[in-house]
C-alpha cells in the first residue's frame, strides 16, 4: 500500500514540475487564439475563438515577415551544423585516436573554451566581421559558430571506446584517415551526432544575442531577432495575441525536430560509448587446449 | 600477388620500460605456413603489428618479398600486399558482411568520386563495381557465408564473424596473410574445424601465412614451421616434429609439453648416464661428465614398473603412487618420488588404472632415447618440479 501511496506522490511531484514548465508554452498558444480583451482579463486559462486565432495568426504573417525569418534561422542553423560536425568529427577523431605531442593540452585547451561565453570575445569578431564586410550576411551569422568545443568534446568521447584493431584493419584496407572517420566513425557514434545537432539547433534557433550584434536588414533576420522587431515596431503595439501567435510559429520547428530524433537524442546523452558491437570476451584459454598429441 | 618471403633483422621495439622485442630476428619462406607460437606477453602480437606496418620498430629491419621496408606511412599501408586477422576479428560495425568483405577493394579500386552511389550509372564504374562484386561473391562461397551477407556483425555469432573476417583478408589475395590469434574466441569444437579448414585453404592458395598463437596444439597442427617465442626473441625455429622431438632449452620443452613436463635435477656422471636423487638412470641426451641441469622428460616418456615396499630397482627412479587422473585412452598416473622429493607424471594406458591405486610402491623408467638433458644455466635454478599450464 506505502508502495502504492509512494508512486501517486511521486507522479503528483512530477506533475506538478511539469505543469510549472509547460504553463508558459500553454499560455502562449491559448493567447495566440483568444481575442484580446480575453487577455487582458488576466485570467490563466483563455478561451480561444476560432475567428481571433484567424485574427492573431493573420496579424503576424502579414505584417512581420516571418516565414522569411524562419527560412534564415534554418539556412543558418543547418550551415552551423553541418559546419560543426565536419569541423568537430576529425578533431574528435585525433583527440581520441592519433597520439600527438601536447594532446592533452590541447585537449584541455578545448574544454577550456567551453567556459567562455560567446560576449567575450564578440567586440574582437565583430570588428574582424565588419573589415571582412561580412555584417548583415549568413556568413556572418554561421562563422563564429562552426568550431565547437562542445562538439568536439562530446565526439571525442564517443570515439575514444571505437576499437582500435577496427581503425588498424581499415587502414591495412586502404582507408584515409578521413574516410575513417567519416565512413565508420561518424556513423558508429550517430546517436552523439543526432544528440549533438539537436543541442546546436536549439541554442543556435534562439540565440537572439549575435544576430542582434552582426544583422541590421531585415531581411537577413532570424526568428528570434525578427520576433524583437516585430515587437519594437509601432505594428504590433498592443497586439499580444499576434505577438504570441509569432512565437508559436518560430517554436514549432524546435518541436517537430526534437521529437523526430528524440529516441536517437536519448541514446545519444544517456550512453557515451559507441554501440559497437563488441568481440565476445575471450574464452577461457587453458579449457581448451589438449596436449600434443605422441607420435 | 604472388606469395612474399619475410627476412626480419634483428628489430628490437620498447614500450616504455618494456622491451617488447629484443634485437629478434627471423626468417620466413615464401608460401610457408608458420606459426609464432609463444606465452602471453612475450612480444608476439607486437612482431605481427611490425610486420604489417602498423608500428615501426625501434631498430633492425624488416624485408617483406625482398623490399627493404621503411614504413610506408600511414596513407599507403592498404598498398601492400598484407592481410590482417584480428582476434577481436575488427569488422566495421556499420557495414554489412558483404561491404566487410568488399571494403579492402572499394577502397583500393575506387577513388573518391567512383564510390558516391550515384557513380554507378558511368559504364567505367559500373565494370569496376561487377568486378568488385563477382570477387566478393566467390570469396563468400569459398567461406560458405553467403547467407550472411546481409547482416551486419553485431547480428553474426563469433564463428560467422571470424569467416567474414577471413573473407575480409583473403578477398585482395595478398601476397602476406598475418593473423593474430585468430581462434581463441571460437569455442573448441568450431576451433578444430576452422583450424582444419584455414589450413586447407592455405596450402590451396600458398598465401605466406604468419599464425600468432599461445596454443601449442594450434601451432603443432597447422604450421610448416613453428617459431618459439619467449620475452622478445626467438627461441627456436623448426618443424613440428623437430620441436617435438628436440626443444632447444627448458623454457621450450615445458611450453610444448603442456599441461605436464617431468623436471628433476640430475648430474651427468658418464657420457649417456646421469644420477638423479642418487640413481644411476641412462640417458642418451646427457653429455660432459660432471655437469649439472635438469633431465626433462614427457608422461608418455617413461613407464611405471612395480617395486617392492622396501627396495629398489636398478636404473629406475622409486616412488609411491601419490593420485590418478582419467583422461579417456590413457590415464596420467602422479608420483611422488623418494629422491628428489617432487612429483612426476607418467602415462600408462587406461587399462592399467586398477593396478596403480594410490599408496602403491612404483618405479619410474625413463625412456632414455626419448629423455632431455638441459645443462643448467645461471638463469634456470629455480625451475624445478613439474610444470603447470603458464598460457594465460
Amino acid at each position: 500500500m506505502s508502495e502504492r501511496l509512494r508512486s501517486i506522490a511521486a507522479n503528483a511531484v512530477l506533475a506538478g514540475a511539469s505543469l510549472i514548465m509547460v504553463l508558459p508554452f500553454l499560455w502562449m498558444a491559448m493567447a495566440s487564439m483568444a481575442p484580446q480583451g480575453e487577455i487582458f482579463s488576466g485570467a490563466i486559462f483563455l478561451k480561444p475563438s476560432l475567428q481571433a486565432a484567424w485574427g492573431n495568426y493573420a496579424f503576424a504573417f502579414s505584417r512581420a515577415p516571418l516565414l522569411r525569418y524562419m527560412a534564415n534561422g534554418v539556412i543558418v542553423c543547418v550551415a552551423i551544423i553541418v559546419c560543426q560536425v565536419a569541423i568537430a568529427a576529425p578533431a574528435g577523431y585525433a583527440l581520441a585516436k592519433l597520439p600527438f605531442r601536447g594532446r592533452p593540452v590541447v585537449f584541455a585547451a578545448i574544454v577550456l573554451g567551453l567556459m567562455i561565453p560567446i560576449q567575450v570575445p564578440a567586440i574582437p569578431l565583430y570588428i574582424g566581421l565588419a573589415y571582412a564586410g561580412l555584417l548583415d550576411t549568413y556568413t556572418g551569422l554561421v562563422l563564429p559558430f562552426i568550431i565547437s568545443g562542445f562538439a568536439i568534446f562530446l565526439f571525442r568521447q564517443f570515439f575514444t571506446s571505437f576499437p582500435d584493431d577496427v581503425i588498424d584493419a581499415a587502414r591495412l584496407d586502404g582507408f584515409s584517415e578521413l574516410s575513417i572517420v567519416r565512413r565508420l566513425m561518424l556513423p558508429a557514434a550517430w546517436p552523439a551526432v543526432a544528440a549533438f545537432a539537436v543541442f546546436s539547433f536549439v541554442a543556435n534557433w534562439n540565440d537572439l544575442y549575435w544576430p542582434l550584434v552582426v544583422i541590421t536588414r531585415p531581411e537577413m533576420m532570424t526568428p528570434p531577432l525578427g520576433l524583437a522587431a516585430f515587437r519594437a515596431s509601432g505594428d504590433s503595439a498592443g497586439n499580444v495575441g499576434a505577438l504570441m501567435a509569432g512565437g508559436i510559429v518560430i517554436t514549432l520547428p524546435l518541436v517537430i525536430v526534437f521529437s523526430t530524433i528524440q529516441k536517437q537524442f536519448i541514446r545519444g546523452m544517456a550512453a557515451p560509448a559507441a554501440p559497437a558491437p563488441a568481440a565476445p570476451a575471450p574464452a577461457s584459454q587453458a579449457s581448451a587446449s589438449p596436449a600434443p598429441s605422441s607420435r | 600477388m604472388p606469395p612474399s618471403s619475410i627476412e626480419i633483422d634483428a628489430i628490437s621495439k620498447r614500450f616504455g620500460r618494456h622491451q617488447a622485442l629484443n634485437a629478434m630476428s627471423l626468417a620466413v619462406r615464401a608460401g610457408e605456413f608458420m606459426s609464432i607460437l609463444g606465452p602471453s606477453g612475450c612480444g608476439k602480437s607486437t612482431l605481427l603489428r611490425l610486420i604489417a606496418g602498423l608500428d615501426d620498430p625501434d631498430s633492425g629491419e624488416i624485408r617483406v618479398a625482398g623490399q627493404p621496408g621503411k614504413r610506408p606511412g600511414k596513407r599507403r599501408l592498404g598498398d601492400r600486399g598484407v592481410a590482417f586477422v584480428f582476434q577481436t576479428y575488427a569488422l566495421y560495425p556499420n557495414l554489412s558482411g558483404y561491404d566487410n568483405i568488399a571494403a579492402p577493394l572499394v577502397m583500393r579500386e575506387l577513388n573518391g568520386f567512383e564510390r558516391l552511389p550515384g557513380a554507378r550509372l558511368l559504364p567505367a564504374v559500373a565494370r569496376k563495381r561487377r568486378s568488385i562484386d563477382s570477387r566478393v561473391r566467390a570469396i563468400a562461397e569459398l567461406l560458405q557465408v553467403a547467407p550472411w551477407l546481409t547482416r551486419k556483425p553485431g547480428q553474426l555469432s563469433g564463428g560467422q564473424r571470424q569467416r567474414i573476417a577471413l573473407g575480409r583478408a583473403l578477398v585482395r589475395e595478398p601476397s602476406l596473410f598475418l593473423l593474430d590469434e585468430p581462434f581463441a574466441n571460437l569455442d573448441a569444437a568450431l576451433r578444430h574445424q576452422t583450424r582444419a579448414e584455414l589450413t586447407a585453404l592455405q596450402k590451396r592458395l600458398g598465401t605466406t601465412t604468419l599464425f600468432v598463437t599461445h596454443d601449442q596444439s594450434e601451432a603443432m597442427a597447422m604450421s610448416d614451421r613453428v617459431a618459439v617465442m619467449f620475452e622478445g626473441a626467438i627461441r627456436q625455429v623448426a618443424t613440428p616434429d623437430e620441436l617435438y622431438r628436440n626443444p632447444v632449452d627448458l623454457d621450450v620443452a615445458r611450453f610444448l609439453s603442456q599441461p605436464h613436463l617431468n623436471c628433476l635435477p640430475a648430474k651427468v656422471i658418464l657420457d649417456g648416464h646421469v644420477l638423479i636423487g642418487g640413481e644411476h638412470v641412462a640417458l642418451a641426451d646427457a653429455r660432459q661428465p660432471g655437469t649439472e641441469g635438469i633431465v626433462g622428460f614427457r608422461p608418455e616418456h617413461a613407464t611405471l614398473r612395480p617395486r617392492p615396499a622396501s627396495a629398489t630397482v636398478p636404473g629406475t627412479l622409486p616412488g609411491v603412487v601419490e593420485r590418478i587422473e582419467h583422461a579417456g585412452a590413457d590415464v596420467f598416473v602422479f608420483v611422488r618420488l623418494l629422491a628428489p622429493d617432487t612429483t612426476c607424471t607418467i602415462r600408462a594406458a587406461s587399462h592399467e588404472m586398477s593396478r596403480w591405486a594410490p599408496g602403491t610402491p612404483c618405479a619410474v623408467a625413463l625412456d632414455a632415447a626419448s629423455g632431455w638433458f638441459f645443462p643448467r644455466r645461471p638463469m634456470q635454478t629455480a625451475a624445478l618440479g613439474r610444470t603447470e599450464v603458464a598460457a594465460a
